[in-house]
């Protein structure tokens, strides 16, 4: 009788764990975990490349066939069977898109889409192309500029705006006091002075407007992606392009991106791994960007062997902390991200106010201290990064030649303004600073 | 009993009140010890100290591993100690004089105000970059604002003081309100600020020993001496002023005036602790209830005694704040986690209120 009572306990206590390790997996209901799926995160892009187009019918009749394997984008409605409805939305979605590039009057669709946020993948819904949109978070309006979806935007978060690259973003009306937030209240606002919002873009983390569920309560899309690292930025400025109805244009901002990127792996993947330099990325004053950080991935991107051994995304170092200073850490470049703008900055003051926390480091003395501008398109710091740590493999010449081709493609802005690389302070070396400041 | 017993007894029980005093102070330098050994840098117990005496005896660092660990023990760990040593006994000493003073156990360094008005000045120039002294920036900008703001509310209390009659009780009202007003501004600001300078404001207000220079701890260390050696000098009227005030008269003294002299080197004692390392909570309110459980109230020794105790208990804090997690906590936070169950445990054990 005992045993009995106890198999059943044990039965029971094994369904219970059962159901709760699936419930666990399957958190929030619609999260994927996918890989290989390219980098358009559109459902219907079933052959994983950068476009919606001809070939995705194709390639969806081949797994309707049985002919191909079933792809992680392929369900096109998302309705967990690929079949003839799945082709009829991806013809939909190429006549759409045809529509809109030839400037042809088009009806709106439904689309479905991945998005990462504070580390999932999450299933996103809405009726695209998105017309009118409210943007929050520095790095995410600069991808809107560089597809050139800046018409797009109807109201920006406040904060400070660096007012030389986003020229043609400030005058738009403010919906915080934050480059973090969105204030609900001041969004309806501007919605009932100035008309409906398709969306509000914004980046993929939970600092990043926390009170999402107010905006999709009232029907306004909260669209996130990544923007900061190097190949997730890619990613995300392909998918924002479509939703915006701009495919075209941020496939050209992403071959721009391809090309930087493929011309740095090609010069140092090649470096021995004795040969490779050592580095730590920091971030805001003194975070130290761990394993799981996009400035970790970039400055590994740029070709250095990247020291840091801790899955969070930062660790602080505060002046007086000493874990930093233990010789696992002591890296060859220290590269501290931090916003200049394209504007003027005081270097001297930069330098004095961010290297505090980090004079009594081998690097530092040895000059392998450098502020890098944290507003560049994320390519682009890749590539002064590489520059910096391998300054013969990546020239001076080869960096001006490609930042100076994105300002005159892709800044429209700036281009007007005839803005040449060397009008702006892009990196900060211990050589520019005067005597006094080091 | 006789008086050659009752002598007998005295001698006893001044015996055991300097054994005590002796004890914390030896408790302290081997605190000092330990701290100078402790941390996130890999060096050895003995290898700590042999970079010590090198450095003492001038021997220079040669390789890049040798220069590293002698900055991080002599220009990081010793200034820290001393650091530890100095705002420890400082608010230990405070604290003591402030509850006699006030005639009251919850009183500490802060119950002026100080730390809120503290706060203040910080987070003014950590969030919104406003210095009291223009074009100053940075940590001595920071020092310099916390210290003036943290007088305010001690000043406001003096002003009311002189002008209308105000019991300790009321001293300690006054204290409070300010405390809620200069707390909700220091709120606001946060609200506002970026999450970077929040952290920062964050770790300012809870208190950090990490911030201890060469250039900064003669200040503290001034500050923490003079401290004491003014208030061992008050010991006996503060022992007259913890009575009541009818008492302090009929003995000559001008119970408020004196009151309100030790409130002020109280408050300018503390204000410049306070600027260099943030409001460390605890201490000042721990360490003399703590002594007294063993050595009873009488201020000659409750001041030397909760000088040595407060340093003991920030010192040993700091070593565990420095040796936890993966970057260490500020040790005010460790202040508050060891010292309030040792309290608790404390009062529960004792047999007879120390208090009076």
């Amino acid at each position: 009788m005992n045993k009995k009572i106890i198999a059943i306990l044990c039965v029971v206590i094994l369904a219970i764990a059962g159901i709760a390790t699936v419930l666990i997996l399957n958190k929030g209901g619609d999260k994927l975990a996918y890989d290989d799926r390219g980098r358009l995160m559109i459902f219907g892009n079933a052959n994983n490349d950068d476009r919606i187009d001809g070939d995705d019918v194709e390639y969806l009749e081949a797994i309707i066939a049985g002919d191909k394997e079933k792809t992680p984008l392929a369900d096109t409605n998302c309705d967990g069977v690929v079949d003839a409805e799945d082709v009829k939305a991806v013809q939909g979605m190429i006549e759409l898109n045809e529509k809109i590039a030839s400037g042809k009057p088009y009806t709106k669709t439904e689309v479905h889409y991945l998005y990462p946020y504070a580390g999932d993948e999450l299933v996103g819904q809405l009726i695209y192309p998105l017309e009118h949109v409210a943007v929050v978070g520095t790095n995410v309006a600069l991808t809107l500029k560089l597809i050139k979806a800046t018409d797009k935007i109807e109201c920006r978060m406040g904060g400070v705006v660096d007012p030389t690259l986003f020229s043609d973003i400030i005058a738009k009306s403010e919906i915080s006091d934050s480059v973090f937030q969105a204030d609900f209240e001041r969004t309806m606002q501007f919605v009932a002075k100035n008309g409906p919002l398709d969306a509000l873009i914004t980046l993929d983390s939970q600092s990043y407007v926390p009170n999402h569920q107010n905006f999709e309560d009232a029907g306004i899309k909260v669209v996130r992606v990544s923007a900061s690292d190097g190949l997730e930025s890619i990613s995300g400025a392909l998918t924002l392009g479509y939703l915006l109805g701009l495919a075209e244009e941020s496939q050209e901002y992403v071959e721009f991106c391809d090309d930087v990127l493929g011309h740095i792996a090609s010069k140092v993947n090649g470096i021995k791994d004795d040969k490779r330099v050592t580095s730590l990325s920091i971030t805001m004053s003194n975070y130290i960007s761990g394993l799981s950080s996009d400035f970790y991935a970039a400055t590994e991107m740029a070709g250095s062997k990247n020291l840091a051994d801790w899955d969070a995304t930062t660790k602080r170092f505060n002046i007086g902390d000493e874990w930093l200073l233990n010789e696992k850490y002591d890296a060859d470049f220290l590269i501290h991200m931090r916003s200049m703008g394209y504007g003027e900055v005081d270097p001297d003051e930069m330098w004095e106010t961010y290297s505090i926390y980090f004079k009594a480091m081998g690097a530092y003395t040895d000059g392998g201290y450098y502020l890098v501008n944290g507003n560049m398109p994320v390519a682009l710091r890749i590539l002064y990064m590489a520059h910096i740590f391998y300054p013969d493999l990546l020239t001076e010449e080869y960096l001006t030649e490609k930042h100076q081709y994105c300002i005159d493609n892709f800044l429209e802005n700036l281009a007007e303004q005839n803005y040449k690389v060397a009008d702006g302070t892009f990196i900060i070396s211990m050589d520019m600073i005067s005597e006094g400041s080091i | 009993m006789g008086s050659d017993e009752l002598r007998s007894e005295y001698r006893r029980y001044t015996l055991r009140k300097t054994l005590f005093i002796i004890v914390c102070i030896i408790g302290s330098v081997v605190a000092v010890g330990l701290s100078l050994s402790s941390g996130k840098y890999d060096i050895g117990f003995l290898e700590s100290y042999q970079i010590l005496f090198d450095h003492i005896a001038g021997i220079v660092p040669m390789t890049p591993t040798e220069v590293m660990e002698d900055y991080v023990v002599w220009d990081l760990r010793v200034p820290r100690s001393i650091a530890g040593l100095a705002v420890g006994a400082g608010l230990g000493v405070c604290g003591a004089a402030m509850q006699s003073s006030l005639k009251n156990p919850l009183a500490d360094p802060y119950t002026t105000g100080i730390s809120s008005g503290a706060a203040l000045g910080a987070t003014l120039m950590i969030t919104l970059g406003i210095s009291l002294i223009p074009h100053l920036g940075g940590e001595l900008a920071i020092a310099i604002n916390a210290f003036f703001f943290s007088l305010i509310p001690a000043g406001m209390i003096v002003f009311i003081s002189v002008f209308k009659k105000t019991s300790p009780t009321s001293m300690i009202l006054i204290g409070v309100a300010v405390t809620y007003v200069f707390s909700a501004t220091t709120s606001l600001l946060m609200l506002y600020a970026v999450p970077e300078d929040l952290t920062e404001a964050y770790i300012w207000a809870v208190g950090t020993l990490g911030k201890a220079t060469w250039d900064n701890v003669p200040y503290l260390c001034v500050a923490a001496v003079g401290g004491i050696v003014v208030m061992q000098i008050y010991a006996g009227r503060l022992n007259i002023l913890a009575l009541n005030d009818e008492s302090a008269v009929s003995l000559g003294l001008n119970a408020k005036r004196l009151r309100i002299t030790i409130l002020i080197m109280i408050s300018v004692v503390t204000s410049i602790l306070v600027s260099f390392t943030g409001t460390i909570g605890f201490v000042g309110l721990v360490a003399p209830h703590m002594v007294r459980i063993f050595i009873g109230s009488d201020n000659r020794y409750l001041i030397p005694a909760s000088a040595a105790f407060g340093a003991v208990l920030l010192l040993a804090s700091d070593c565990i704040s420095k040796s936890v997690g993966s970057t260490g906590l500020p040790v005010g936070v460790i202040t508050a986690l060891i010292g309030g169950p040792l309290f608790l445990l404390l009062i529960m054990r004792q047999r007879r209120s120390a208090w009076g």
